[in-house]
């Protein structure tokens, strides 16, 4: 019994060993922005909450209007939906006197996928139908290949990906980046309908030498904004408000294309301040370390195989004996 | 010949029908559910994207399930033959309950009519948990139902292609506990990629073994808990002796659980802010007193020789189990301000009607095929003591 025993745990340990030593293996390192990945700077202290970006992302991506509070004129979305890819949303405190302040003060967010340079939802999905364009770096998604797991929901660090639950037939709906009109040479919906250049539009690198530039300007001096594009040539100036001293998107959960300055904590404006290391990396080392060239799996199954082969034939030994010696 | 017979009896009677009736009501809500989308039925959201049947039917189905596996391992790898006799009753378990967590996986899912889309080569994404899970545990229901062929081949009197069946095994059985090691650990696994989206008592990197030993836990307790079950429901003797070892090599589990969780919490600081949240702690105080209960009845012998006593650790493993389940993908996820979710009595109805069908199989199967061992009616004795040497007609 004892030898049984052992041989058990012997074949039982090839496969849980590897199972069970999470980081044991070389780990998967965050993945690296594309070579032209193009970018967007949200700056919340420039935004005037006028919702003009929410009118010209449902222009451009053809989506219908949602009435989340029954309200019978406009298109009131409470949050990104199978609907409504992009959303202004309210921060407020107390008597919500001052813009960009945490305290009795007030911050309109925008919220949108943030095309993370690691994206969850691409590595989570079981048939692909969320890709990361190798060039751009946009997410897109790709309803043909959903099977309507909603993992991609359910994972999303952001809560980004949403499921019309209101559709018999539904898909999955994300900001995609406008990809249909980057191809084009056109700017993303939201981009072209900002007035104050709170969203500007350009490769992740500028809109990060860009964030960085905004911050070192002293608060309270004067400094020439940019609209649509650093290219455009279209600037107006304002005062440089209080920023919090973060690039939000710079390194959160390994970068994202989409980057946000504020005036308020980046918590208080629902961007969760995840770590540095993507989730995604961290699942995919696990799942790579005990899966790795599927030696584990096929290392148990030889050993189980050879096993229970020999338990059986044993088995049918003693039968035949027991049958010979008119026992059975 | 075959040691095990059909019990018999009359199919149609009173629980029986009440169970389809609920099975019936279950399938009338699931027509609405194709018809006008999971909206309608479910409370699911986009803050909670699963919920009841995620978490109910597909989850801990699935682990129910696993009574199967857990035996495979015991008979045919640690050969003990002597439990032998429990196998067939497990394996119907097991296949009917894989059966309903696929099926639930499928009504589940938002786009049904793609679900062939994740067998595609061209769409295989290696990285994700999902992949494997839906592929290891599409394969393992096929395989369990293989497994179901000789008492089908008995039932139908073509034992002659029995031979040609049992040829397969050496193949068959390991792959029917490879298969379940992978999934069930990967089905803990999916929590991993959530990240700081699970609160931090199961937000753990070790989650996918956890998963897997809970599972093998309730694979156990399965076997006993059905067991007492069908002994009280059907009439039939318990099969004590067997119970006594299983729950015997059940405490080394439950021990190892314990020390891995704990270790765990303790190595990663979860437990300060754990108990940040009141929902969340009482959930997990419940979770893990569940888990310590069975250990410590199960720990004293005597005990273990009591059927009630039995009855109690086994239902409390499987409760274990399905906390376990719950706290990590529903209880413990953090979904952004504002949503709430709690299931809906239509989405309750339907994972009853799930239960209903399975219970409603399985008296079914055990009463017209070869299952059940086969009971001397003149011993009468509650303890049975079981045949000696493996079926020479039953192969799994």
């Amino acid at each position: 019994m004892d030898i049984k025993r052992r041989d058990f745990l012997k074949a039982a340990m090839a496969g849980s060993a590897a199972a069970a030593l999470p980081g044991a293996a070389e780990a998967r390192p965050n993945l690296e922005p594309p070579p032209n990945a193009v970018g967007m700077l949200y700056d919340a202290t420039l935004c005037i909450g006028c919702k003009a970006c929410m009118v010209g992302c449902k222009e451009a991506n053809d989506m219908p209007i949602e009435n989340a509070d029954a309200s019978p004129i406009w298109d009131v979305a409470a949050d990104t939906s199978g609907k409504t890819l992009n959303i202004i949303k309210l921060y407020r405190d107390g008597t919500a006197e001052q813009k960009d302040r945490e305290t009795d003060g007030f911050s309109f967010v925008k919220r949108h996928c943030m095309h993370c340079v690691d994206p969850g939802c691409v590595s989570v999905c079981p048939t692909t139908a969320m890709r990361k364009d190798p060039e751009t770096g946009v997410v897109t998604h790709h309803p043909e290949a959903c099977i309507g797991c909603r993992y991609c929901v359910w994972a999303c660090p952001y809560n980004i990906p949403k499921w019309d639950f209101e559709e018999a037939f539904g898909q999955i709906a994300k900001c995609e980046f406008c990809n249909h009109r980057l191809v084009e040479g056109q700017l993303p919906g939201c981009v072209e309908s900002c007035p104050t250049g709170a969203s500007l539009f350009g490769t992740r690198e500028q809109m990060l030498a860009e964030a960085k530039k905004r911050l070192a300007q002293e608060p309270g001096s004067e400094y020439d904004y940019p609209r649509y594009t650093l290219e455009a040539e279209d600037t107006h100036v304002q005062e440089v408000p209080h920023y919090i001293d973060h690039v939000y998107g710079e390194s959160q959960g390994g970068g994202t294309q989409v980057m946000v300055l504020s005036g308020v904590p980046f918590s208080k404006l629902d961007l969760p301040l995840i770590p540095e290391r993507a989730f995604a990396a961290t699942s995919e080392t696990i799942q790579h370390t005990v899966y790795k060239g599927f030696v584990a799996p096929l290392a148990l199954l030889g050993g189980l195989m050879f096993i229970t082969r020999r338990n059986m034939k044993k088995e049918e030994e003693t039968e035949s004996a027991k049958d010979e010696s008119g026992n059975g | 010949m075959s040691k095990t017979e059909p019990l018999g009896g009359k199919i149609l009677t009173r629980p029986f029908l009440f169970l389809s009736l609920l099975a019936l009501i279950a399938a009338v809500l699931l027509l609405v559910r194709f018809v006008y989308g999971l909206g309608v039925v479910t409370n699911l959201n986009n803050g909670y994207p699963w919920g009841l049947w995620v978490a109910l039917d597909i989850h801990v189905t699935a682990a129910i399930g696993c009574g199967g596996y857990v035996l495979a391992v015991v008979v045919y790898i640690m050969n003990k033959g002597e439990f032998h006799p429990l196998m067939r009753p497990a394996l119907v378990g097991s296949t009917f309950a894989y059966t309903l967590a696929s099926l639930a996986a499928f009504i589940d899912i938002g786009r049904w009519w793609n679900f062939y889309q994740i067998a595609l080569p061209w769409n295989i994404n290696l990285n994700s948990v999902m992949f494997e899970i839906a592929i290891c545990m599409g394969l393992y229901t096929l395989i369990l139902w293989i497994e179901m062929i000789p008492p089908i081949l008995e039932r139908f009197s073509l034992q002659k292609y029995m031979p040609a069946f049992k040829k397969s095994l050496f193949f068959i059985i390991p792959l029917g506990i490879v298969l379940p090691t992978m999934h069930q650990s990967g089905l803990g696994g999916l929590v991993v990629a959530a990240g700081d989206k699970i609160w931090p008592f199961w937000s753990t990197p070790w989650i996918s073994l956890l998963f897997l030993v809970s599972a093998i836990i309730i694979g156990f307790s399965i076997v006993i808990f059905e067991g007492s079950m069908t002994a009280m429901g059907l009439k039939r003797p318990l099969e004590l002796k067997e119970f006594k070892r299983l729950s015997g090599m059940l405490v080394w589990v439950l021990a190892f659980f314990l020390v891995v969780r704990f270790a765990d919490l303790l190595y990663r600081g979860a437990l300060g802010p754990g108990f940040q949240d009141i929902t969340r702690s009482v959930s997990f105080l419940i979770e893990t007193g569940l888990f310590v209960l069975p250990l410590l009845i199960l720990i004293v012998p005597s005990f273990r020789a009591s059927p009630r006593l039995l009855f109690l650790a086994a239902a409390s493993c499987v409760l274990a189990g399905a906390m376990l389940r719950f706290n990590s993908l529903i209880i413990g996820y953090q979904p952004s301000a504002g949503y709430v979710y709690f299931p809906s009595l239509m989405e309750i109805m339907v994972s009853v009607g799930m239960l209903s069908v399975e219970i409603i199989a399985f008296t079914y199967i055990v009463k017209r095929f070869p299952i059940l061992p086969k009971h001397d009616t003149a011993a009468k004795s509650e303890i049975t003591v079981s045949p000696p040497e493996v079926p020479s007609g039953s192969a799994a």
